[in-house]
């Protein structure tokens, strides 16, 4: 993928963006294609809930990939906090934007898998609730960005939002312990071994390393354009 | 169980289509801040 190249100007170093082939991008897209056709072609359904069930290989890896993301904000929150380094609020702001798409899929492929094997498209259970509350809170996140001009006050509220916000993780992921819920226990990330079967199991992490690249790659992207933006109010002399 | 394919289907074209979405929407907002950033280049 070829990116748009502008003359770099002398007001600040980061200025020199690098253009040409994203070979990360190409890797990462090329890592899921792969992951989709071992899906497809190559991973046996699951006995009792037939094809429905291959929607865990999309939906346990944007599920991680966006408390990854979350948790990224969370640190170059605190990162921001504490040196003031502008590189980790537009880390920030861009794990947190990436983090609101893969929650995205997460709560798409998440009632289209429940409604075959539920037989309910939604419910209003912990493990369910509080990842549409997440989402919210980084929606949230992403409007406060876009209401403050002062670029120091925006990078310092949204690093305080971002912290907050990360801490509904843990009880996500102990919400299946903690409430009863209609949402499986973790299968994987759990204190004894994963109770999958090892061709399942492959797959799954082929297809986590496969949306994890995408991740980075979109990241990488993204932290882009939050360069340029900012080159851009500074040339602009806002 | 084959009459749950459609929703399988359904998950992976719903999934792709938004990761597509989102990677041309960075795209558009980088050619976007691009072109403001060469008209002000070639302003001065």
């Amino acid at each position: 993928m070829t990116t748009p190249s502008v003359p770099a100007t002398a007001t600040d170093a980061a200025s020199v963006q690098r253009t040409g082939f994203d070979w990360l991008f190409a890797i990462s897209v090329l890592a899921i294609a792969a992951a989709l056709a071992r899906v497809i072609y190559y991973t046996p359904f699951e006995a009792v809930q037939g094809p429905a069930q291959k929607i865990f290989y999309l939906h346990l890896p944007a599920a991680l990939d966006a408390f990854m993301a979350f948790g990224v904000v969370a640190l170059a929150g605190v990162g921001y906090l504490w040196l003031g380094d502008l590189r980790l609020d537009r880390a920030a702001e861009s794990s947190a934007e990436v983090g609101v798409v893969f929650t995205t899929v997460v709560l798409v492929t998440g009632p289209l898998w429940a409604r075959p094997v539920w037989g309910t498209w939604w419910t209003w259970d912990a493990r369910l609730t509080l990842t549409l509350f997440l989402w919210f809170i980084y929606v949230g996140y992403l409007v406060l960005r876009g209401a403050i001009e002062d670029r120091a006050l925006r990078a310092r509220y949204s690093a305080v939002l971002g912290i907050l916000g990360s801490l509904l993780i843990p009880f996500i992921h102990l919400s299946v312990y903690l409430f009863r819920t209609l949402h499986p226990r973790p299968i994987v990330i759990k204190p004894s071994a994963p109770s999958l079967p090892p061709e399942m199991l492959t797959t799954l992490s082929i297809s986590f390393v496969a949306f994890t690249l995408f991740y980075l790659a979109l990241v990488r992207q993204r932290y882009r354009l939050a360069s340029e933006r900012d080159l851009l109010e500074l040339e602009e002399g806002r | 169980m084959p009459h749950n394919e459609s929703f399988y289907y359904a998950a992976y074209f719903a999934a792709i289509g938004i990761y597509t979405l989102y990677t041309i929407s960075v795209q558009r907002r980088r050619l976007s801040v691009a072109k403001r950033r060469l008209a002000i280049w070639r302003g001065r």
